[in-house]
């Protein structure tokens, strides 16, 4: 499969993230195809998380945090001056690790993104319309101004993908989403993941090997490299298909890491 | 050196030596600490009785004092919450605001005398408790939002800036500050005699009107530090820098 026949959402060019003055991932190259899942895979510490947050910049809300090289979004340099980092968040959600549900009604945490860009068109219908797209209108339709709370996991992380699908985003990222869900729940979030991929493009974190191989279009893989002071220093070993990465991979390392043999 | 000067210093040291006597009996540390606390309020009350008589004889300097009281209480709240020059000046507008309405009911009503022998004592202390709920609203603000910081992320990674997500914490921090004042002005005169109110009495007034004075003090208060609280979480950022 040749990467270069499709429409690249981010472009990285030899990417890294620090903190302070220590470089958690470095030199990482890939492109995340549109309407596609790309799967991030690796050991605790090889900075999948942190390449992640680099693209709604969601670090530049931890002191000390700075991304170097080259991320661009549809061509444009998200870390260049006079970028507006909420309104690259509006186009490129994110879904947690663990439910964040806000400490609202079913209806509000839907409604905060509309509410607050401002966005034309009928509140009530856009709720809807979110919430059937994230599979949860049925269960929520006559309990829409319940607790948000009173959801259970699976159910939140549903309404937390709904909330993001309210502002019309381009880019979903998943930062574990089902690491706190039963195989139930991960299915049901699995199904929906696949669904949205006709229309946005997914990157999702994942420590489930698995789920990659189910549900990713392309996958990365990253590892972690201990240093002598023993810090631990990220960077991508192999980016290719799915197929490839886990039928042929190109480097020994990812052989090991996909055969079980650490991490 | 009047007489009453005389008694009342015979009554300080008397007072002080015998809860050092104690101190020691009891085996309690903090001694030193507790004479040198002694010895800083003399110092501190004795000065700021000066500064204030010599306003009272020139009350064109008071707007300077309270000024310079407003600037204090700006700089010491905004330690207290660790925030940079931009949140000091927002505390600075919020404790403005705040001190500032309630002063101008007392005064427009006529219920204080529009003097500086009235007016000084009671902005001040709108201004000292205006400073506590902005110290306590931001400290409690940035607690609140370090405590779910998940859920702050939640409203940023939607696109709102972090004020805007700080705001959806504001409420319950400005709500928390105001407990300790609520808490003062339900057991007004049941549980403890208010200061104010103490204060009169010793000086000869009637309880009618040292009630009076001290409903003032109390409900100006409520409003001020609402005032200021609101601002407060409304304006700081909720993360620091």
């Amino acid at each position: 499969m040749s990467t270069d026949a499709h429409e690249h959402v981010f472009q990285l060019d030899d990417v890294s993230v620090v903190y302070g003055t220590h470089a958690a991932v470095s030199k990482v190259d890939l492109a995340v195809h549109a309407r596609q899942i790309t799967a991030f895979i690796g050991p605790s510490g090889c900075g999948k998380t942190s390449i992640l947050r680099s693209l709604n910049r969601l670090n530049d809300l931890v002191p000390g945090a700075r991304v170097e090289g080259l991320v661009s979004y549809r061509g444009t340099d998200v870390y260049a001056d006079g970028v507006d980092a909420n309104d690259l968040r509006r186009r490129v959600g994110m879904v947690f690790q663990k439910p964040n549900v806000f400490p609202s009604s079913i209806y509000d945490n839907v409604a905060y993104g509309p509410r607050l860009h401002r966005l034309k068109g009928s509140l009530d219908d856009r709720v809807e319309a979110a919430l059937m797209k994230a599979a949860l209108w049925d269960e929520v339709r006559t309990d829409l101004h319940q607790d948000a709370h009173r959801l259970s996991g699976g159910q939140q992380q549903r309404l937390v993908i709904a909330r993001c699908l309210a502002v019309d985003p381009d880019v979903i990222l998943m930062d574990e989403p089902c690491a706190s869900l039963d195989p139930i729940a991960t299915e049901r979030i699995e199904e929906l993941m696949i669904d949205l991929a006709a229309d946005y493009s997914i990157v999702i974190v994942t420590h489930n090997l698995q789920q990659a191989v189910r549900v990713s279009d392309m996958t990365a893989f990253f590892t972690a490299d201990y240093a002598e002071d023993g810090t631990r220093h990220g960077r991508l070993v192999e980016y290719a298909s799915t197929e490839q990465l886990f039928n042929a991979p190109a480097d020994p390392i990812t052989r090991d890491y996909i055969e079980g043999r650490f991490g | 050196m009047n007489e009453q000067a005389v008694r009342t210093g015979i009554a300080l040291l008397l007072l002080l030596g015998v809860a050092l006597g104690v101190m020691t009996y009891g085996g309690l540390g903090y001694r030193r600490e507790m004479a040198v606390a002694a010895l800083r309020a003399l110092v501190q009350l004795v000065a700021v009785a000066l500064v204030i008589a010599w306003i009272f004889s020139h009350p064109q300097w008071a707007f300077a004092y309270l000024a310079l009281m407003l600037v204090v209480a700006a700089y010491t709240s905004n330690r207290r919450i660790g925030g940079d020059a931009r949140d000091r000046m927002a505390i600075l507008l919020a404790i403005l605001l705040g001190a500032s309405a309630t002063v101008a009911i007392v005064s427009v009503t006529g219920a204080l005398e529009f003097s500086a022998q009235t007016l000084l004592p009671f902005a001040a202390q709108m201004i000292g408790g205006a400073m506590t709920a902005a110290s306590l609203a931001g400290v409690r603000l940035r607690d609140d939002v370090k405590d779910q910081f998940t859920v702050f992320e939640g409203y940023v990674a939607l696109g709102a800036t972090a004020r805007q997500a700080g705001r959806e914490f504001a409420q319950r921090a400005a709500e928390r500050s105001l407990f300790p004042t609520l808490d003062q002005t339900k057991s007004a005169g049941l549980v403890t005699l208010p200061g104010a109110f103490v204060g009169m009495l010793l000086g000869g007034a009637s309880p009618l009107l040292a009630a009076q004075i001290q409903l003032l003090v109390l409900i100006g208060l409520m409003l001020a530090q609402t005032i200021t609280a609101l601002i407060t979480t409304r304006t700081i950022s909720p993360v620091s820098a």
